[in-house]
């Protein structure tokens, strides 16, 4: 086991590596922060003293070079905006884009998994068609319509709940029920196809003959078995998550790593936007490895090759 | 599960609640951004100095109340001859850790302002300062390389930082934590949530009455901005759109303060012989004033609250603000003339940028000013660019053949029309007759023959419309009505000195 | 992923002849509801998208300020003509939703296509080839899966200009490590069913095996996924108008209709609503086909 997650983690270097360089080869294609940070009528002087302080008066690949360097003893460099180590800025939000994209996830299996199980075992009957219709109507919507209805109605209208920023767990309702939403179609979806599969099975059958109870087969037995292809495609979906985040975070202006990611983006800011893009594929790689492990602790038939 | 549900939502409510009765003595404000330092000589962004300087103070300000020059931590300022300023410091004011205001910490913040790998953002209005000396504990002389008419305008950008603090932090901490001399100290401050200050009861002038504790929030959603506003969540929201402003105005618990903005929208018009495209021709770029409905944009899609430009780039209280000159009329008929007599009797195709989120409505106006240009023929490719790319092609002079921009220089009106003067860097006109008047405004110190040569300035360039004149801004922020005296300037600058709110 | 695990599980020893086959899906299909439902959303979709001139009562671009933000004509204040109502600019709403369809459907339809494309290439050569290419194919998959796609947007946009066809590339690119899990998962399925493992021992090359063997029966498969792909793609230019990278106006789309509506929500709720209720009809088409789609070319469930 602890070799599997060895030989797993040195598989993921080349990944964060090339991860690496293809964030610093966008961010310095896409434009020189100098003409975003200072206002467009400063004097060339103060442009030029601002682009040496920075680096950015260097060859690119000199910059490229210096940040390798730093970049492999986790340092990223300082903003550009805030003078402040990148890594801290992104360290600073994590627990806020944690707690957000957690409940959000969280949230969504709650839902998405027992609407996917009474789906398949309801198939093609009414309560199939509308479980399907429900949940998919959360997909059908983009989040940032989704986000400012829900602030029109439950914020302004109703005055039931905050309508933004991050405090008492009231805050944390309307950005990660948004968040969940767009994730509830697919996990309900695929537990449907999954336990459709699954209810056809021989041992499934063996189980009815043997006079096991109807709610234990579907919920235990096949929940269990159908939920190794669901626990992949909820890991796949942290990537997924991460992008909501950005959305998510801007409209109900939650203090986390999505909205530091945008602004750090449309600002050039490329030390913030390297850490960031960074952080969100260690975070994925990191939860598909416990995906990966959880598989087997689930499924004993699978061994570590 | 359902009473589960209620219990849930009561909990929530009451939350909301008790957040909202604990404000009695907060302000909470909403802005767009969280400030990137407190130390307002850090940058220039208005969200950023709005929160710094209500801790750091500078040696004059501007007061958004009638825009008066008014002093600050200096009492008065004497022009010893065009390039020596003496200025008399306040007496017995402390930086809130104790430190005395005086001659030297006027002489340390100077010398970091004029420092321009400390300070980039301030390089234009600090570039003209030379030296200063020490008079005496509360008097510093300040000598410049050349006369430069906007020196208040200077002056009141000069904040003045605690010597011994700031050498004990440096730059970068400072403007986290900063000590000053305001009416609020910093507090606590995390970081894209809540930057929080309280009262200084110090203070050597008058508090802003009721307010113990200030909190400033950033809020970047528009539509997010104005809920929070409209449900007692926020006591001040910044920069709110017009459709959210619209229907604030019918809020009894809210107040509606428009302020015309300083920011001029225009039409890019290049007449630059590099940037080759039919505006070269000087009855073109008239034919496409008179092509477009101003009123019509100002009317409908800003409900009537921007401001009409009057054929000019200088605003009605600035000097040189020429009022014998008024906008082209709409007059679609005489466009086509135009365009006829120059050549193009069926108009022509070009190339028109934008960006996209930067202004407030500008894919609207420039989907409204390219619906008004077909009718005369002239047909706009429309390219959307993201902000950040529209900046550097402004930079890059390649916001060509035309675009749609909208410019805030500061507020003075060599500041103003110097982005018209062939020399500068994103220039897309070139005129040598104009460069002249460009270059004797700068330098002329007396306040009649300025006007005069603005005035001038401003026939000059409604005639040679090297731009089509659109509209200045109008910036709109929401206050609570228990929130009293609130006022911003044109450049989305506001202070909380003479406010007061009331339980 | 899960269809792979669907449909994967076909019998390949007594594929019947395709065409037949496809027959009997889709009576299978017609005899849902939710399909037929899906079925004629998408036709309708297509039509606006292949004629709008004729369907639209009005010109998309014409714009008047005076009958600006007009809500629907059944309601009060509507103007008689303008069902849906005017947008901002006083352009007809219904007639924007119309011509829009077409951008819609191309830009998303041609995005899936790019990723398809692209992914059914890497996974067939990924689960083909296995070894170092496999492991190659792997790590590039989990490079773009991690990488925030906005990020890849701003910066190429930037570059090469946002044009239709860029846009189109780039979200294209975006999705194609998903179809390429699906592939390879169900090459490798197949890779050693005895008709492969004929094929290659009448000498067949590895292009035709992958061509003329493989790829026919992991066909279904990508089908039903591209099905929901290209809802997340008419999601995803709904983004990204969000963020300012969608479409060039004036062309609408039905992502950027609720972009620029949204602001106008409290003064007119019916600029956004009626974009917002096609782009959820149509994803709810797209998907429920899809769904349908699967179960109907399953044939284990066609059972019961």
């Amino acid at each position: 086991m602890l070799q599997y997650v060895v030989r797993r983690l040195i598989l993921t270097l080349p990944v964060l590596l090339g991860i690496l360089l293809i964030s610093f080869m966008l961010t310095h294609i896409s434009g020189d922060p100098t003409d975003l940070i200072l206002a467009p009528d400063t004097p060339d002087e103060a442009r030029e003293l601002f682009r040496q302080k920075h680096g950015l008066d260097q060859p690119v690949w000199v910059q490229f070079y210096q940040f390798c360097v730093h970049a492999l003893q986790g340092d990223f460099g300082d903003s550009l905006r805030f003078n402040q180590p990148a890594v801290t800025l992104v360290l600073e939000r994590l627990g806020a884009t944690t707690e957000l994209a957690a409940t959000a996830m969280l949230l969504a299996i709650l839902i998405g998994i027992p609407a996917g199980v009474v789906a398949a075992y309801r198939r093609n009957t009414p309560t199939d068609a509308t479980v399907r219709a429900v949940t998919l109507m959360g997909q059908a919507v983009p989040s940032f319509y989704l986000g400012i209805l829900t602030i029109i109605i439950f914020a302004v209208w109703l005055r039931w709940l905050p309508s933004g920023g991050r405090g008492t767990w009231a805050h944390l309702i309307l950005p990660a029920s948004t968040l969940a939403l767009n994730l509830v179609a697919l996990i309900a979806r695929t537990t449907r196809s999954c336990m459709l599969d699954v209810l056809n099975q021989d041992y499934i059958r063996t189980a009815r003959a043997k006079g096991l109870g109807e709610s234990w087969i579907v919920w235990g037995h096949a929940l269990r078995n159908a939920f190794i292809p669901v626990l992949t495609v909820i890991g796949l979906q942290v990537g997924l998550l991460m992008g909501g985040v950005v959305v998510t975070e801007t409209v109900f202006s939650w203090p986390g790593v999505g909205r530091l990611a945008i602004q750090a983006i449309y600002a050039r800011d490329y030390p913030v936007v390297q850490a960031v893009v960074l952080f969100f594929a260690v975070i994925f790689v990191g939860v598909n490895l416990i995906v990966d492990l959880l598989y087997a602790v689930l499924d004993p038939r699978i061994g570590y090759r | 599960m359902k009473k589960i549900i209620r219990k849930l939502l009561l909990t929530s409510m009451l939350s909301v609640a008790t957040l909202a009765g604990a404000s009695a003595a907060t302000l909470t404000v909403a802005q767009n951004f969280d400030p990137q330092t407190l130390w307002p000589n850090g940058t220039t962004a208005s969200d950023n100095l709005n929160a710094g300087s209500a801790i750091v103070e500078a040696l004059f300000w501007v007061d958004p109340h009638g825009e008066e020059f008014k002093p600050l931590l200096a009492t008065s300022y004497e022009l010893e001859d065009p390039k020596t300023i003496l200025v008399k410091l306040r007496d017995g004011v402390q930086f809130s850790n104790g430190e005395a205001m005086n001659a030297d910490a006027v002489i340390h913040s100077f010398n970091i302002f004029v420092d321009k790998e400390k300070s980039p953002a301030y390089a234009r209005v600090s570039d003209p300062f030379d030296s200063i000396e020490k008079v005496d504990d509360l008097t510093v002389r300040m000598t410049l390389k050349y006369p430069f008419p906007p020196i208040e305008l200077a002056l009141s950008q000069l904040y003045i930082t605690p010597p011994g603090y700031w050498n004990e932090v440096g730059l970068e901490a400072y403007g986290q934590k900063p000590i000053g001399t305001g009416p609020f100290v910093f507090d606590s401050w995390a970081r894209d949530d809540r930057l929080v200050m309280k009262a200084n009861d110090k203070y050597w002038g008058k508090l802003p009455e009721g307010i113990d504790e200030v909190v400033w929030k950033p809020v970047p959603d528009d539509i997010a901005r104005a809920a929070g506003l409209t449900t007692g969540e926020y006591d001040i929201a910044s920069n709110l759109a017009v459709t959210s402003a619209m229907e604030v105005k019918d809020n009894p618990e809210v107040d509606l303060v428009p302020v015309p903005s300083y920011r001029i929208y225009q039409i890019i018009l290049s007449s630059l012989e590099e940037h080759e495209s039919p505006l070269i021709d000087k009855k073109v770029r008239q034919a496409l004033n008179y092509a477009v409905d101003k009123q019509a944009i100002i009317d409908s899609l800003f409900f009537g609250n921007a401001v009409a430009l009057n054929g000019q780039v200088l605003r009605k209280p600035q000097i040189g603000f020429n009022p014998d000159l008024s906008d082209y009329p709409y007059d679609p008929d005489k466009a086509r003339a135009l365009l006829a007599e120059a050549g193009y009797p069926d108009g022509f195709e070009i190339t028109f940028k934008f960006p996209s989120g930067r202004y407030a409505q500008d894919r609207e106006v420039s989907e409204a000013v390219a619906g008004m240009l077909s009718e005369v023929g002239v047909k706009a490719d429309m390219v959307a660019l993201e902000p950040g790319e529209f900046l550097r092609q402004l930079r890059a002079k390649e916001l060509q053949p035309m675009a749609f921009v909208g410019l805030a220089p500061q507020d003075d009106p060599d500041l103003q029309v110097a982005q018209y003067h062939s020399t500068w860097r994103y220039s897309y006109i070139k005129n040598a007759e104009l460069d002249a008047l460009i270059d004797a405004g700068k330098q002329e110190m007396d306040r009649e023959k300025r006007v005069q040569i603005y005035k001038d300035a401003m026939a000059l360039m409604h005639e040679e419309a090297p731009i089509i004149f659109l509209y200045g801004g109008v910036d709109f922020y929401g206050t609570s009505a228990k929130l009293s005296n609130f006022m911003a300037r044109g450049d989305g600058r506001f202070f909380l000195y003479d406010t007061a709110l009331s339980e | 992923m899960t269809s792979t695990t669907t449909l994967s599980q076909e019998s390949h020893d007594d594929l019947p002849p395709r065409r037949s086959q496809s027959r009997i899906v889709f009576a299978r299909l017609l005899s849902k509801p939710a399909a037929v439902f899906g079925m004629v959303i998408v036709v309708m979709l297509v039509a606006c998208a292949l004629v709008p001139d004729l369907i639209a009562p009005h010109d998309p671009y014409a714009q008047s300020l005076i009958r600006r933000l007009k809500p629907p004509s059944f309601l009060d204040r509507g103007v008689e003509g303008y069902w849906l109502g005017t947008d901002h600019l006083g352009r007809d709403t219904l007639s924007r939703i119309i011509h829009g369809a077409r951008t819609t459907l191309l830009v998303s339809l041609f995005a899936v296509i790019v990723s398809a494309v692209a992914g059914i290439w890497a996974g067939l050569a990924a689960g083909f080839f296995g070894g170092r290419t496999d492991a190659v194919i792997l790590r590039l998959i989990d490079m773009q899966l991690a990488f925030p796609v906005v990020l890849l947007v701003i910066a190429i946009v930037a570059v090469v200009g946002p044009s239709l066809t860029n846009l189109i590339i780039l979200m294209g690119l975006s999705a194609w490590p998903r179809f390429a899990r699906i592939v390879r998962g169900s090459v490798l399925s197949v890779r050693g069913l005895e008709y492969i493992e004929a094929a290659r021992s009448i000498g067949a090359g590895k292009l035709r095996i992958m061509l003329r063997h493989i790829l026919p029966n992991i066909l279904s498969a990508i089908i039903v996924y591209a099905s929901f792909e290209l809802a997340r793609m008419i999601l995803l230019e709904a983004t990204l108008s969000f963020l300012g990278l969608g479409v060039q106006p004036p062309t609408p789309t039905w992502g950027g209709m609720i972009n620029d509506g949204k602001n106008y929500l409290s003064i007119s709720w019916a600029v956004s609503l009626f974009p917002g209720i096609a782009i959820a009809l149509i994803i709810l088409a797209f998907n429920l086909l899809g769904d349908e789609l699967r179960d109907a070319l399953d044939p284990q469930l066609s059972h019961d």
